[in-house]
């Protein structure tokens, strides 16, 4: 991973046309600015994880027991 | 017509119709593109995202109103490219369910819609910025309210595959509003 110090005010440019700036520190936190195209995507990281991990738990529902998610009438003919 | 092979549902043909693009991919599978909305009658609620690439990739989704009455999406301009979305065009959102082994602790992602663009075919998932909105929120309790209002049924005990074009899901989630709001 490239590491680069910078000060307050101060920005980093990726290609042309992304560009990410240092805009507050505050303790531990440090809030930056993000230049990017519209269709960039941007999310945070920790966010971005946990929904992958949920579409995965998603797709093995399959072998789950659906049967209390059929209908009542189904639910009582069903045996 | 297409024929689309499906670890579920068997083979399902499928037309321009039915087809929906999504063109980043669900999130964490940007390789497969290509979708289609497949329902099956006796689980009235439920639709199933189903990969045309891949049979064994489906996603059991829902209308997030089940669970949240005041759903609210706001698109940001990267969700509205993806989309390609304009003006006037008709877009619906589905949340994807995770269903465990036990069935009563199921959830929704309510934080990750998918938003199908109904006029153009495509669709994107999307991440929402409120931070009220979970990734795991309980569903069961909700899930079965719905259920228990609805009264019809299907008593083949068999799945059948149906595939929805856009139309239909348009028709479909109108009453499903309804039924949310009673």
């Amino acid at each position: 991973m490239l590491v680069l110090t910078r000060k307050i005010g101060e920005t980093i440019t990726i290609d042309d046309n992304i560009k990410i700036t240092v805009v507050q520190i505050k303790g531990k936190q440090v809030r930056v600015g993000i230049d990017a195209p519209k269709e960039t995507k941007i999310y945070r990281e920790e966010v971005y994880t946990a929904i992958q991990e949920e579409n995965r738990a998603a797709l093995n529902s399959m072998s789950g027991d659906l049967e209390k998610l059929r209908t009542p009438k189904v639910k009582k003919t069903g045996t | 017509m297409e024929n689309i092979k499906t670890k579920r549902f068997g083979n399902i043909e499928a037309g321009n119709d039915h087809f929906i693009q999504i063109r980043d991919g669900m999130i964490g599978m940007s390789n497969l593109k290509k979708y289609i909305l497949v329902e099956s009658p006796a689980y009235p609620l439920m639709f199933w995202l189903q990969s045309c690439e891949n049979e064994i990739i489906a996603f059991p989704v829902a209308e997030p109103y089940f669970f949240k009455a005041n759903y609210n999406v706001r698109m940001t301009e990267a969700d509205k490219l993806s989309l390609k979305y304009e003006q006037g065009d008709r877009i619906k959102y589905f949340c994807v369910l995770t269903i465990p082994e036990n069935t009563e602790d199921m959830t929704v992602n309510l934080k990750a819609p998918v938003a199908i663009n109904l006029t153009k075919g495509t669709a994107s998932q999307l991440i929402l910025q409120d931070k009220e909105l979970q990734v795991r929120c309980p569903a069961y309790k909700a899930y079965t309210n719905v259920l228990a209002q609805i009264d019809e049924g299907n008593d083949q005990g068999v799945l059948v595959a149906e595939t929805w074009s856009p139309i239909n899901i348009i028709e479909r989630g109108e009453t499903a509003e309804l039924s949310a709001a009673v």
